[in-house]
């Protein structure tokens, strides 16, 4: 019965894991003490109210260490979709870019081929890379933020 | 306020908070710990206490002690010259009516 509530109120609480473990460690010693002053846990689980309220009014306090982190989540996924876009963007360009430029430019020599399509070619997959990358975080901190 | 005295009192525990709010306090109600936590986080979280953890003698289960810091123990001077100042100001005005009356 205990236990149910404890799990109960963790499953309430939405507040950093730090100030989630400390509301934890109090409930337990709420009981721990009230069971050395010969108190039921039914009798503690009656005075507290239900898992839900006593949420609620325990992590009152904390509000605004939660509204900071949002946004700073949000902020952080917003660069990072900023800076998918833009690698992504500058990937199919260069490429867009990069054919016919080389087929109708430098058809008369060699090097000329090797030496502009070495470069531009590690700067494509660089951004390609970095885009998929960058795409990958934006999905990750938008699913964390979907879960807060 | 009420929390700061007890808490400046003597170092003590929730249970203890509780048990001596319930004794001598009752004209604020009965005194949960769905209150009186969020008051102690709050306090805390304001640098007014602070709390050592320690087991206890009886099973070994940790409790928090809470006690006063500097800035807590200066709030209370604070608190209570303005508490003195206001029941003054509140009698005034309850002495004018009662002559009144």
């Amino acid at each position: 019965m205990k236990q149910e509530y404890i799990r109960q109120v963790k499953k309430e609480l939405q507040v950093p894991q730090k100030v989630k473990k400390e509301i934890l460690r109090d409930l337990y010693e709420i009981f721990a003490s009230a069971q050395e002053h010969g108190e039921t846990p039914r009798e503690v689980i009656h005075r507290l109210g239900s898992p839900k309220i006593f949420a609620k009014n325990a992590q009152e306090p904390f509000q605004d260490i939660l509204k900071r982190q949002k946004r700073v989540l949000i902020f952080m996924t917003a660069c990072f979709l900023f800076g998918a876009v833009v690698s992504i963007g500058l990937f199919f360009l260069t490429r867009l870019h990069l054919t016919p430029e080389n087929v109708i430019g430098q058809s008369d020599s060699m090097t000329g081929i090797l030496v502009s399509s070495s470069l531009p070619l590690d700067l494509l997959w660089l951004f390609g890379i970095a885009g998929c990358i960058f795409l990958i975080l934006t999905v990750l901190l938008v699913i964390r933020l979907i879960r807060k | 306020m009420i929390l700061l005295c007890l808490i400046g009192k003597k170092e003590t525990y929730g249970y203890e908070i509780l048990t001596e709010l319930n004794q001598s306090a009752d004209v604020l109600g009965y005194a949960r710990e769905g209150t009186v936590y969020p008051i102690l986080y709050r306090l805390e979280k304001a640098g007014l206490i602070r709390h050592r953890l320690a087991t206890s003698a009886a099973n070994g289960a940790a409790k928090k002690y809470y006690s006063l810091t500097e800035k807590g123990k200066e709030t209370v001077e604070e608190l209570t010259a303005f508490w003195f100042s206001y029941q003054t100001c509140v009698n005034g005005f309850i002495d004018a009516y009662q002559q009144e009356e």
